[in-house]
């Protein structure tokens, strides 16, 4: 059974408030009821005064999408007063002097925030095992993993404990745990929602997307947060046009979806259907362009010839920016810092042996690998091939978008797999990320929606990807596969 | 084999990097950054010699504003400096800096 069978979604517990079958203080107890209970670890802190507050002075009437609606916000997104751990040591007890701007806004729109949810630290990983406050469990099945590194956050959709959440997505971070959670995880596309307020991974990459339990709760959510920010300066300045409103269309009208079908062209790449991709994940995709095929779906088959090199770029491009991102944490502005010598430490001995100790492995893998790739002698080797090979990757998507409206394929090789499967072995958990890096790397929006059950009845997430600044489009392209795969 | 990577080599990164890392820890990094290394390197096989590098996906113009510093309220300096668990009279303590500490 998939979470969306067996959780209300947003849009469904706005209409039993319009119908005044319950209300937001109803709703909000209900949930923080079944946070507090929860056995996956989703959450690194519960905000129930907050989430109170917020519940007691929304009008039951109140037309917005997201106001009275229980979320949680991912620990990387900050919060003005309340702590922001990243899944960091080093950001223990933090509490941020401000509101990142996605939070403001739904703060704006009286959203319920229930918790500030776990991820890798400082979103670097692939199945939440790095997170300095433990390890989260996949809802679906004990001792195996959510995704990472928005793994809390999927974990809390899947779980019921929230409706929808914010992630993040650098490398695949959204769409990777919400395709082995079972929901929908959309990355937009990059400049779509303000990073002012994120904490900065790989600056280039990084994008703040919404899990929800269906392609209109992530549509309404993506509405909710997108759009222009000064205070972003990769901010895109352009017109948003509401995705929930297409969402809507084609999901109330069985015959608008069928014509939307069946104008719809798809490319289907070879290099995301060939070797290392498991043979559940492919019949579940496989399945999927069956049943679109016969509602007259047309497919191309389409070429990215460089997406192969798409993890070696990410592991020079996120690797260096990050170590550069990571160099404020020095153990004066944020966090506890380590003294090893007590009154005698100097200052350079104290950012070390902070740095040093309230890091965690995976972080100090990647600054070092950033640090390297940027040092003098190696620059132009790592650094600048790197950027120049992502060109050709950005250019392999430019150019098949002239022939296809979208881009089709499997979210991840695999379905969820067993804690510590992958935790000895930093490169074959990169793998995981295999399908979702190249997206990022190019800038253009991506969604995962459930395609059915693999392995161990697990989820499988099926990855639709448009062309830059195409979310209404590629959201409702979304909407009619998923309504088709409900028949 | 990545032969730019030696144990050496990765404690001039951590010292670069401002990592204090015990030997141990060193080691197994070393092996690790190896590994992914030698992974990276399949990139010398793409021919970029007429390639541009690019340091975003999406075109995106460049955000100019002056350069003016914005004086803070007394509050805000106070709100940020208390982020820090280490402040007095509304700015960061650190260790002795300058002469013997």
């Amino acid at each position: 059974m998939l979470p969306k069978e067996k959780w209300k979604k947003a849009w469904e517990w706005k209409k039993l408030l319009a119908e005044k079958k319950t209300s937001p203080k109803e709703i909000c107890e209900e949930y923080l009821k079944r946070a507090e209970q929860d056995k996956t670890n989703a959450f690194i802190k519960l905000t129930p005064e907050w989430a109170r507050g917020v519940a007691q002075s929304v009008s039951q009437d109140s037309q917005d999408v997201m106001s009275g609606i229980p979320i949680g916000l991912k620990d990387n997104l900050v919060t003005k007063g309340i702590e922001t751990t990243c899944g960091s040591k080093i950001l223990q007890n933090y509490k941020p002097p401000y509101d990142g701007t996605v939070v403001k806004k739904l703060k704006d729109l009286q959203a319920v925030v229930i918790g500030k949810c776990n991820l890798d630290e400082f979103a670097m990983g692939s199945s939440n095992e790095n997170s300095a406050y433990g390890s989260v469990s996949l809802p679906q099945k004990e001792n195996y993993v959510p995704g990472g590194s928005s793994g809390g956050s999927a974990a809390a959709v899947a779980g019921g404990l929230v409706v929808h959440a914010l992630g993040s997505d650098t490398g695949g971070s959204v769409r990777q745990p919400a395709s082995f959670c079972g929901v929908v995880g959309l990355k937009p596309t990059y400049g779509r929602v303000s990073r002012y307020g994120l904490v900065a991974f790989a600056s280039s990459l990084d994008q703040i997307g919404p899990l929800a339990l269906d392609v209109q709760d992530c549509a309404d959510m993506y509405d909710s947060i997108a759009g222009y920010d000064p205070l972003d300066s990769t901010s895109a300045n352009r017109k948003n046009e509401s995705c929930g409103l297409r969402v809507r269309e084609v999901r109330e009208s069985k015959s608008k979806r069928d014509e939307k079908l069946k104008s719809l062209t798809v490319g289907l790449p070879k290099e995301f259907f060939g070797e290392g991709l498991s043979d559940d994940v492919r019949a579940s995709i496989d399945a999927c362009i069956q049943k679109m095929r016969a509602k007259g779906v047309k497919f191309k088959e389409v070429s990215l010839p460089h997406s192969k090199f798409a993890l070696p770029v990410y592991y020079v491009v996120a690797v260096s920016e990050a170590s550069t991102n990571l160099s404020r944490y020095d153990g004066v502005r944020f966090g506890p810092r380590i003294l090893p010598h007590e009154n005698k430490t100097t200052l350079e001995e104290m950012y070390s042996a902070t740095r040093g100790a309230l890091f965690g492995p995976e972080v100090k893998r990647r600054i070092l690998l950033g640090t390297f790739a940027l040092s003098s002698g190696y620059y132009d080797a790592y650094y600048k091939k790197a950027c120049q090979v992502r060109n050709l990757i950005s250019q392999d998507f430019i150019r098949t978008f002239h022939d296809v409206d979208v881009i089709l394929g499997p979210t991840t090789p695999t379905v969820s797999f067993e804690k510590g499967a992958k935790s000895n072995d930093p490169l074959s958990m990169y793998l995981s990320d295999i399908y979702t890096v190249p997206v990022n790397l190019a800038g253009v929006p991506a969604v995962s929606i459930p395609s059915g059950l693999g392995n161990h009845q697990l989820p499988v997430g099926l990855q639709i990807i448009g062309p830059s600044f195409s979310e209404p489009e590629l959201l409702s392209a979304a909407a009619t596969i998923e309504s088709l795969l409900e028949e | 084999m990545s032969k730019e990577v030696n144990l050496e080599v990765t404690k001039k990164i951590a010292q670069l990097a401002k990592l204090s890392m015990k030997e141990d820890e060193l080691v197994k990094m070393t092996g690790e950054l190896v590994k992914i290394l030698d992974f990276v390197n399949q990139l010398s096989e793409v021919d970029t010699s007429s390639v541009e590098a690019i340091v975003h996906g999406t075109e995106l113009p460049t955000v100019m504003r002056q350069d003016e510093a914005l004086a803070l309220t007394e509050e805000e300096t106070k709100l940020i400096v208390s982020c820090s668990e280490q402040n007095l009279y509304d700015q960061y303590r650190v260790p002795q800096v300058l002469g013997e500490a």
